[in-house]
């Protein structure tokens, strides 16, 4: 009897705790503009709530997981340390991927721009969207479970531009252990509870008042939260930009890598010629970088330099390293191992930040350390040796007008005829500022040895101006004209199919469409690469073949970063749309398809019906 | 080298870049009412109602107005691509008209001769010139130029190496040097464009 009672009491509390709502956080301190070590929160907040049921036995990320990603999930930004984006499920393929049905879809909980990497473990999809929201969902159902809203510290209206690009580029969150960590839009990290959302947690990293910001997520690897700082080309952060790592349990800085200053190569001073670090910019990493455990080296790309011009930069015709570039650090020490420059000398806000991704390939009974990227704006893929940093290969893909060749060294030759001699002159330039190639991230398969590339066709003028800085907004001092087809091409989108081997690439195919594309690409052992465009749709193409196999048009232009994962047997592909800073650059090449004028930032979950898989 | 020159000292720099003396005008005052209209329907979900963003970069402030330096520069960008829901659609009328409410919302003063597309007439209004000569005009009596007026209570930040020093096609250094060369429209206070003490940082908010 009293046994009996007893059971009757313990279901209807298992009840209670099933059905309970979502738990709701937000960080209990108040961000200060400098607070130099980490802090916990308030005790009362800690010590509130029982975990929601669902992450009651919530599996912690090892880092066994983060070395070797279990293939039914999608634990980091793009999969792996390698930043292949590539899934190794294969049960949605070319004969199934025409039966997809939607799951579940989730609005998300901001509108604005975003560039949301959803991530998935132990059955549960955190998702953060611009402004630091984290949300965690249950990955089968679509039920939230919890949510994390930031308060942050606001700005003076007037610091326009520094608002606008802090909430730019907010790209991905990373799991460790039974943490969830974030890099926020006012510079600090911010750690979570991955079962209720709450703060364990913060560090203010550096000044938002000067213009830092994080526009990209961490990396955890080797017991360190290894990030890179935004807002570079603001006025008031002149001198420094920095990779930097943290202490993954205490916050602990442990040691900072500036981009454009680095007192151990006089040749990076002299590459900015009588400019002094007071008064250079730029350098900003802003895609999350790869990870190569075996060397313990971290693989990053460097931003353009500012002012983007350098009649006005003042650094004559020096390369102003490491703008453009990409680095190999040492995540032991910080120490760089070693640099290649893929623009010198920018003078057109041509950035070269984007994916670094690593490739094993046997060659002759030998395994080739690649690292391939499109690494600027100007879309032109490179291959280099990892290890090394030696120069292997380049290949074109957009039209553009800027580099003339390279040397068999590595060393980049570009077009000095598109380099204004005088303020207010203008030349026309490709690719434009937004790309070419833009935040929008390419896969690379394992399958067919191709690099999917999504890419925009655009020209836009640019004609330096000599003004004064402001605090909160950019030092870019040029005047950019609206970004235009080049001439001859009628088609704003590109998928480039590049062929990647150890001595060259080549086009495998190439998809062109008259909107431009807006999404991240996924490519998966199903022999699909999936991404989307600025008309709203989502396509997924044949790897070998580049043929269109499946398409749906949903409610916004197609954003961020597509990702798979499979629970209980069945695999999921999850879609984000919404508007980033791409979707809309260059609709005016494309007017017979309207953009909407709302927000529509969500995500569409989708599946096969139990028969077909 | 200066960290931050006066506001006075700006007007004379770009008044000295274009050669010319701001001319109260560029666009008529019913141009920039219609703009407001125009601009709240069609641009200001992105831009924000106070042209601050930030789902779109700002409009307002200094360096918005140096960036396009002119009229026409503006002009050019917006008539094909903005918005992106219907770019370059809009007509010329009403990007004309948006542009006028920019450019009043940044400081400038409406004058009697109505903006046309005009490509010559369009570049030779400078932005910079039009809306500090327009808020330095209004600053001391009103407080219809945010944006502009802000600009002098925000704090000193580093500059360019190349700031105040002669380029091609850029103003003479000498012009930086000169606040006395524009006379305000009305008496000012006896401290008026000189260095005041300020508090030492910006209230966080």
């Amino acid at each position: 009897m009293k046994i009996e009672l007893l059971k009757s009491v313990m279901v209807t509390t298992t009840a209670l705790a099933l059905f309970a709502g979502p738990a709701f956080a937000q960080n209990a301190t108040t961000p200060a503009a400098t607070a130099p070590a980490a802090t916990a929160p308030a005790a009362d907040a800690a010590a509130a709530t029982p975990a929601p049921e669902a992450t009651k036995n919530y599996v912690p990320v090892t880092d066994d997981m983060l070395a070797n990603p279990p293939k039914e999930e999608w634990l980091m930004f793009r999969g792996n340390y390698n930043n292949q984006g590539y899934s190794q499920l294969d049960l949605i393929n070319k004969d199934t991927v025409g039966k997809l049905q939607l799951a579940w879809a989730w609005p998300m909980a901001e509108a604005g721009i975003q560039e949301t990497a959803p991530l998935v473990h132990d059955g549960v999809m955190f998702l953060q969207t611009n402004n630091n929201i984290v949300e965690a969902l249950n990955a089968k159902t679509g039920d939230l479970i919890w949510q994390y809203r930031p308060t942050l510290a606001e700005l003076p209206a007037s610091w326009s531009y520094q608002i606008n690009q802090a909430r730019r580029q907010k790209n991905s969150i990373a799991l460790y252990e039974d943490k969830v960590i974030l890099t926020t839009v006012d510079a600090r990290i911010v750690v979570l509870n991955a079962k209720d959302g709450k703060p364990v947690w913060e560090k203010q990293v550096l000044d938002t008042q000067k213009g830092y910001s994080y526009t990209v997520g961490p990396l955890i690897a080797d017991g360190k939260i290894i990030s890179a700082i935004s807002g570079c080309s603001i006025a008031g952060t002149a001198g420094g930009c920095y990779i930097m790592a943290h202490d993954v349990n205490t916050g602990e800085e442990l040691w900072r890598f500036n981009t454009i200053d680095d007192p151990e190569n006089p040749k990076q001073g002299e590459s900015w010629g009588d400019v002094p670090p007071e008064n250079r910019w730029g350098g900003t990493p802003w895609t999350t970088g790869a990870y190569d455990p075996a060397t313990k080296t971290t693989f990053w790309g460097i931003g353009m330099p500012g002012p983007y011009s350098e009649l006005i930069r003042g650094s004559g015709e020096g390369s102003v390293l490491y703008t453009n570039s990409t680095l190999a650090i040492d995540v032991e020490t910080g120490k760089l191992k070693w640099y290649y420059q893929h623009l010198p000398r920018d003078n057109w806000d041509l950035d070269s930040p984007f994916e670094r991704i690593l490739v094993d390939q046997d060659v002759d009974g030998k395994t080739q350390h690649l690292l391939i990227t499109a690494a600027g704006k100007n879309g032109i893929v490179f291959a280099l040796d990892r290890d090394t940093g030696k120069y292997l290969w380049h290949k074109d893909t957009v039209k553009q007008n800027v580099v003339t060749g390279v040397d068999a060294d590595g060393t980049v030759q570009i077009n000095t005829d598109l380099i204004s001699k005088a303020v207010g002159e203008e030349h026309l330039v490709c690719a434009s500022v937004s790309g070419g190639k833009l935040w929008m991230t390419g896969s690379y398969s394992p399958l067919t040895k191709a690099y999917y590339v999504p890419l925009t066709e655009a020209c836009n003028t640019v004609a330096p101006t000599q003004v004064e800085f402001t605090a909160g907004n950019a030092v870019g001092a040029v005047k950019f004209g609206p970004r235009v087809l080049p001439e001859g091409i009628t088609d704003a989108g590109l998928l480039d199919a590049v062929d990647i081997n150890p001595t060259q690439g080549d086009h495998k195919w190439q998809y062109r469409s008259r909107p431009s594309m807006t999404s991240s690409v996924l490519a998966t052992a199903g022999g699909l690469v999936f991404g989307g465009d600025a008309a709203r749709n989502i396509n997924a193409w044949d790897q070998e073949t580049g043929k269109v196999v499946w398409s749906q048009r949903l409610n916004a232009p197609i954003g961020g970063y597509p990702s798979t994962y499979e629970i209980d047997g069945e695999q999921y592909l999850v879609v984000p749309t919404g508007y980033s800073n791409a979707a809309s650059s260059i609709s005016s090449a494309f007017p017979e398809i309207p953009l909407p004028t709302g927000s529509g930032n969500s995500i569409f979950v989708f599946k096969l019906p139990k028969s077909a898989s | 080298m200066p960290l931050k020159i006066t506001h006075l000292a700006i007007v004379a720099l770009t008044a000295a870049l274009s050669g010319g003396v701001a001319h109260a005008g560029g666009f008529t005052a019913d141009q920039a009412a219609a703009g407001e209209t125009a601009y709240n329907s069609n641009c200001a979900q992105c831009h924000g109602k106070q042209l601050e963003g930030p789902d779109a970069p700002g409009l307002a402030g200094p360096d918005v107005m140096q960036n396009w330096a002119t009229a026409g520069g503006l002009y050019d960008f917006i008539h094909v691509a903005m918005p992106p829901s219907a770019p370059g659609q809009l007509g010329d009328e009403t990007y004309l008209n948006i542009i006028a409410y920019i450019m009043k919302f940044n400081g400038a003063q409406p004058g009697d001769e109505p903006m046309t597309a005009d490509a010559d007439k369009l570049a030779a209004i400078s932005l910079p010139e039009e809306t500090q000569a327009g808020a330095a005009a209004a600053a001391p009596a009103t407080e219809t130029a945010p944006a502009a007026t802000t600009a002098e209570a925000a704090p000193a930040v580093p500059q360019a190496f190349t700031w105040g020093k002669q380029l091609p096609g850029g103003p003479t250094p000498g012009a930086t040097a000169a606040p006395a060369a524009t006379t305000p429209a009305v008496p000012q206070a006896f401290t008026w464009g000189k260095k005041l003490p300020t508090v030492a940082a910006p209230a966080a908010n």
